[in-house]
């Protein structure tokens, strides 16, 4: 398949079913509100190094307490993952930070009473850090924890909901140079963030360090993806480069259902393609045996409305 | 399906009428006829319902289930209305008598007149919205008992009367006007909004929980100011008010409080908001 001069291959993104989180940070101001939200989605690009894959989702289009403030997607590969690593996260990131507060997200993208959503612990477990002098407040249904702390108080609700989600979806971009790949990379990622309820958790929105499961060497589980590395094309064995591609980057998806990684995935090919300058679009996948969710790039772009 | 009771009240009693069974929840499936014959306590004997009240029933498709229940007339002397409720919805279109919504669970209750005492005493869930004055012990505890209201909202529109939110547990209290003496009186757990005059004694051995007020001329000396700030929680509280109905002018939600904590002899661990900018 051909769009508009770049190949798409016919191959899949294999992704992975993973939980997922949406919180609502806000702040007194736009800017600490980002800062915020940086703090708690930093160092979250991959479960395998970080054990939870993070992204600012957007300006949160109605903040509990009318303050800025921002959406932040967390996903993990375990219930314990997630939970364990936002309860740091907040306590650490979030409540360090300046006039911040912590809110469950809403997620719209689900039916309230699905399966697919259960409730976590964080507000009643960081109440502890009040020493005793930490306060609820009941509002509606809600309980909120008050965490003294030195510019007032830090507020957080108790519990957050998380749910059955996608990770894992991919495209990779190969072109004849850095400039060009980037440019269509970076095309790719703005049309994408235009979404709500997907996460590009790696910088920038792609990745340039894709890697392989496994290594020559016993104690690593992952290694740089040798088929994609234009440095060592002639030595890879089974590299996928031809001569020319002389970059290639990596757009990884994160999304709340496997509808929304779907359409993203779509739109940012369509974005790539759109840019031009590149020469092929491919997927990552591990030959189907592992991931659960399989988005086959042509059926993508046939799908397209 | 929608079903609407509409009942007029035929005959003001003489006698103070115990209208407990009179709630949303137990009347969705009776007719007319069951529903007349309702045993009330009327001074101290057993009368039908059917003695006092008269209307008619509709059922309609239209519009979200549930079971509205339209009380009209003056039922100041006609006590309990809506005692226990879980769901459903009871209007009473005028003045209504002592513990309506007391120990109600869910559901919602507007009366648009004035409520007696121990309204919603002893609730755990729902709204009961005020339109005009409400009397003693609202959301408060019955002697004896050791915990009152402990959840829901009682929102009123115009004052209150003494002790309300006497041995409170949970749950939101808004007086738009005056209250009268003894708000949060052993109060242990909820909130108390109070965005006009309070009468002395605020927060009288009170051990957790939170009274809003503006004017705090009469705070005992049992407690002690900490700071001037805007708890974060504000916004959020003065949202879900807006969002039963109830705008409190010059409430913004960037209001400044003075945080009292008190009281000194039970502990410390409640405290009053002194809203100074109001």
């Amino acid at each position: 398949m051909q769009k508009n001069g770049v190949m798409i291959e016919d191959t899949f993104a294999e992704a992975f079913g993973m939980r997922g989180c949406r919180l609502t940070v806000t702040a007194p101001s736009d800017h600490w509100a980002l800062v915020a939200a940086r703090a708690i989605t930093g160092f979250a690009t991959s479960v395998i190094g970080c054990g939870i894959e993070a992204d600012v989702e957007g300006r949160s289009p109605a903040a509990p307490d009318g303050r800025p403030g921002y959406d932040c997607l967390f996903f993990a590969n375990s219930w314990d993952g997630l939970a364990n690593a936002l309860l740091n996260r907040v306590g650490q990131a979030l409540m360090t930070s300046v006039g911040s507060a912590c809110f469950c997200g809403a997620l719209p993208e689900i039916a309230a009473d699905s399966e697919d959503i259960s409730r976590f612990d964080i507000g009643g477990k960081l109440r502890f850090f009040g020493d005793g002098y930490q306060c609820s407040k009941v509002i509606g249904n809600t309980r909120y924890w008050r965490v003294p702390v030195m510019d007032g108080e830090f507020l957080v609700e108790e519990t957050f909901l998380m749910l059955r989600a996608v990770g894992g979806g991919n495209f990779l971009l190969l072109g004849p140079s850095h400039a060009a790949t980037l440019a269509a990379a970076e095309a790719a990622v703005a049309a994408i963030r235009q979404m709500r309820g997907v996460a590009l958790p790696f910088p920038g929105g792609m990745v340039r360090s894709g890697s392989q499961v496994g290594s020559r060497y016993k104690f690593l589980k992952a290694s740089t993806n040798i088929s994609y590395c234009p440095t060592i094309r002639s030595r890879a064995p089974d590299s996928e480069l031809l001569e020319g591609d002389n970059a290639v980057l990596e757009i990884v998806i994160d999304g709340l259902t496997e509808a929304l990684v779907a359409r993203a995935m779509r739109v940012g090919i369509e974005a790539a393609c759109a840019c031009g300058g590149i020469r092929k679009i491919t997927a990552g996948n591990y030959g189907g045996k592992l991931g659960k969710f399989h988005f086959h790039l042509h059926r993508l772009l046939g799908d397209a409305r | 399906m929608k079903r609407v009771i509409d009942l007029r009240l035929t005959r003001v009693p003489d006698l103070p009428l115990e209208a407990d069974r009179l709630r949303p929840d137990s009347l969705a499936q009776a007719g007319l006829d069951e529903l007349y014959a309702l045993p009330l306590l009327y001074g101290n004997q057993t009368v039908a319902a059917g003695e006092f009240l008269r209307g008619e029933i509709q059922e309609t498709e239209e519009g979200a289930s549930g079971v509205t229940l339209i009380l009209r007339g003056d039922f100041k002397r006609v006590k309990r209305l809506g005692q226990g409720m879980q769901s459903g919805e009871l209007i009473i279109e005028g003045p209504c008598g002592f513990h309506t919504g007391a120990e109600m669970g869910g559901g919602r209750i507007t009366i648009r007149g004035d409520a007696g005492d121990w309204l919603g005493a002893h609730m755990t869930g729902g709204v009961i919205r005020v339109e005009g004055n409400a009397g003693h012990w609202v959301g408060a505890s019955y002697r004896g008992k050791t915990q009152g209201m402990r959840g829901g909202a009682v929102i009123i529109h115009g004052n209150a009367g003494r002790m309300t939110g006497t041995k409170m547990r949970g749950g939101l209290i808004v007086v738009r006007g005056d209250c009268l003496e003894f708000p949060g009186y052993d109060m242990n757990a909820g909130t108390i909004l109070i965005a006009g005059r309070s009468g002395r004694h605020i927060g009288s051995g009170m051990v957790r929980g939170t009274i809003i007020v503006r004017d705090g001329h009469s705070l005992l000396p049992t407690f002690y100011h900490n700071c001037a700030y805007k708890p974060s929680f504000w916004p959020l509280l003065r949202s879900y008010i807006e969002a039963q109905g109830l705008v409190l002018d010059g409430w913004g939600a960037d209001c400044f409080f003075d945080r009292y904590s008190g009281e000194a002899l039970t502990g410390c661990k409640g405290e009053v908001l002194l809203c100074h900018t109001a």
